[in-house]
């Protein structure tokens, strides 16, 4: 059967053959047509990077912003009108790097978007330099003695940040990847999955094979709602815990939280403003 | 008051308090030997008594401003506040965001998905933003941008006043693409050309500045009441159709503009180069034609901007320039002067510079501008647009506005 958030025709994809994009593209055209999702409704956010091209690819609304800055936008289109669907997309340099700011503060809105973060650490689209999730040791052409900084955890930051939904799955597990997927987009508040994915051409240490190895599943009878044995999780590596890691149903979101839908619930741009009650405003001032 | 305003400290605290009160009323009384003589005068009692950060916002809620997004920077923080303070009546999502350029990048996604956005900031605060506002030259998004100079660089003399900003915000942001910039002079200005950025943001779906600075957020007088009769909340939002192309070149360059959500089409909004329909491309020939797809607004915008207001008579030999705040000042000097062989043109719509500016500087055979700034900005401006060169400058530049007196020597001297 078709999926209408993918196209007819064929289209020019811009990833490398064999590139871990290319099967989280397909886990998430599976994602939108299992959730039935309106795709007027649908909108795909998304900074700039390899991950970031990801709007390109899928039949929908989308805003491809600038490096790092995927998120702000992301929470003012869902603030403005709250009837849509907005998916963040990014990579690992666009979210946690470059954008790190906003990622630490979007968590503190919580506002009822998903991202998706490709963490393949690398930077892919600049040629291979280090990322903030890259390894210790790694040699790059600009890490050339090799990577010294220690690795940003995004599954601990998430955690401490007490992020509603944070989850990190392996491009690889198309099927588990694709409920993970379908439970953030549910998932009302702000919802994180990390993506472990791997990266051709420029990153040779943690390929398809490294994150096999290197990941398990959390049992079934783990439970994500403990914030500090989530927290405890979080910081075991290799092998690194995969599922949903650490859940928060009691945060209100950030468009709940607004006056300006206490009594209405329409998208701002149905609303016209009152002449008279700004005459009203400026004769205050008589 | 003083009791009341520290109820439950000790006596010792409230005795502090007053005494420090009484020193300061004794030395500002001994500063100078002021005599002010003020009568009542009955026409101002049906008059506005308000600050330009008034009349900024009371004219953004006229524009139909619906989302404000800032970080507190004086003296710009007064609009932010303001905004807040109407968020509840006037249903405005009004939100402090981490940092500038989370501001304006919010600010634009607000604008994509329907709403009338502004940012209020500072010069130091929209440094940060210029990318943002080249984001808005390449996805053809309106944005609304206040700023409030004051002097720096960098952090300069932040509680302090200048004109100083107008060069960054001329050519902030890498590429080529339009842009609008107003000063208001009066407080009437400000809430008129407030209401109308939000319009001509929408229709020409360029950012649009109101450049204001510590002066006139800050300063507070009367006016008379504000008038809503000729206003109206333009929105040019289209339903999309299925087959909808966000960047569909037109005649005369801005394409219909679409939201998410309403309608059948998908909006596509990207900063990389785009085709019509806002997928990436490297197609050369393309790029030409979206280059003169953007910058053919500049045309459209023409038909639009507000001449300069000209003061005094027209068989005028001096001519006097000046742009934004300084209006008030440099007209009541020119009143005290009263001198019929000076006129006074003053510009509240900066860029693009309207066309008639060529005929007043050709009629003049001395021409003066004041600028609140130490490189006469707007003179530069003037040159680059009509290549006249002005050589009499009056340029104040130590963080203080002009005063009436000041301009009223600093002409004589030239005259």
């Amino acid at each position: 059967m078709d999926n209408i958030f993918d196209f007819k025709d064929k289209i020019d994809i811009a990833w490398c053959p064999g590139c871990g994009d290319f099967p989280i593209r397909k886990t998430l055209l599976s994602a939108l047509k299992e959730l039935k999702l309106i795709k007027e409704k649908t909108v795909l956010v998304s900074g700039i990077g390899q991950a970031a091209k990801m709007p390109q690819y899928i039949n929908t609304s989308f805003f491809n912003g600038l490096h790092g800055r995927g998120l702000p936008p992301a929470t003012a289109i869902k603030a403005c009108n709250p009837d849509l669907t907005v998916i963040a997309v990014g990579g690992d340099g666009d979210m946690y790097g470059e954008g790190g700011n906003h990622f630490l503060h979007t968590a503190r809105r919580n506002p009822d978007i998903t991202l998706f973060v490709h963490d393949n650490m690398v930077y892919g689209l600049t040629k291979g330099q280090a990322a903030p999730t890259s390894r210790p040791e790694m040699k790059t052409p600009v890490q050339v003695f090799g990577v010294f900084e220690k690795p940003l955890n995004p599954i601990a930051l998430a955690i401490s940040l007490d992020i509603s939904f944070v989850a990190r799955v392996f491009c690889g597990d198309i099927e588990q990847t694709k409920d993970i997927m379908k439970k953030a987009i549910l998932h009302k508040g702000f919802a994180l999955v990390d993506i472990f994915q791997n990266c051709v051409s420029f990153n040779k240490i943690n390929t398809f094979k490294w994150f096999k190895d290197k990941v398990y599943y959390l049992p079934d009878d783990y439970d994500p709602s403990d914030r500090a044995s989530a927290f405890k999780k979080s910081l075991e590596e290799e092998p690194f815990p995969l599922g949903v890691i650490y859940k928060n149903d009691h945060l209100i979101t950030f468009e709940d939280n607004l006056s300006t839908y206490k009594n209405d619930k329409s998208a701002l741009y149905k609303r016209n403003v009152s002449f008279k009650k700004i005459e009203e405003e400026i004769k205050a001032f008589i | 008051m003083v009791p009341k305003y520290f109820a439950g400290k000790n006596n010792k605290i409230i005795d502090k308090n007053i005494e420090a009160i009484m020193s300061g009323y004794s030395s500002g009384k001994n500063l100078a030997n002021i005599q002010i003589d003020i009568k009542s005068n009955n026409y101002t009692r049906t008059d506005l008594l308000l600050s330009g950060a008034d009349s900024i916002s009371l004219g953004a809620i006229a524009g139909g401003c619906n989302y404000v997004c800032g970080y507190p920077m004086s003296p710009s923080t007064s609009i932010l506040v303001k905004m807040a303070s109407y968020s509840k009546k006037f249903d405005i999502i009004v939100e402090q965001v981490e940092d500038e350029i989370g501001v304006i990048n919010m600010a634009i996604g607000a604008w994509y998905a329907g709403a009338r956005a502004l940012v209020t900031t500072s010069g130091g605060g929209f440094a940060l933003m210029s990318e943002g506002i080249s984001l808005c030259g390449m996805i053809e998004s309106p944005l609304v941008l206040h700023l409030a100079q004051r002097p720096g660089p960098a952090t300069g003399l932040p509680t302090r006043t200048e004109q100083g900003d107008l060069n960054l915000v001329l050519y902030a942001g890498h590429g080529e693409f339009p842009r609008i910039i107003l000063a208001p002079g009066t407080l009437e200005e400000g809430f008129t050309l407030t209401q109308k950025a939000f319009n001509l943001s929408d229709k020409y779906q360029v950012p649009v500045f109101i450049l204001t600075d510590q002066f006139f957020v800050d300063t507070v007088y009367n006016t008379p009441v504000f008038s809503m009769t000729d206003l109206k909340v333009e929105k040019y939002i289209v339903a999309t159709e299925k087959n909808y192309k966000r960047f569909l070149i037109t005649k005369n360059g801005v394409s219909p503009r679409g939201i998410p959500g309403n309608g059948l089409g998908n909006v596509c909004a990207d900063s990389d180069e785009h085709d019509e329909g806002g997928y990436i491309t490297e197609n050369m020939d393309l790029r030409v034609k979206m280059v003169d797809k953007r910058h053919k607004k500049f045309e459209a915008i023409n038909a639009d901007i507000i001449p300069p207001k000209m003061i005094g008579n027209n068989n005028y030999k001096t001519l006097i320039l000046c742009w934004g705040s300084t209006f008030n000042i440099v007209n009541e000097a020119l009143e005290d002067i009263g001198d019929k062989n000076i006129a006074l043109i003053h510009f509240s719509w900066i860029f693009p510079l309207h066309d008639s500016i060529h005929e007043y500087l050709l009629k003049a055979s001395n021409v003066i501008i004041i600028e609140n700034n130490s490189s006469a900005q707007f003179s530069q401006l003037i040159k680059l647009s009509t290549g006249y060169s002005i050589k009499n400058k009056i340029l104040k530049y130590n963080g203080l506005p002009f005063s009436v007196e000041e301009i009223k020597n600093e002409i004589q001297k030239f005259l």
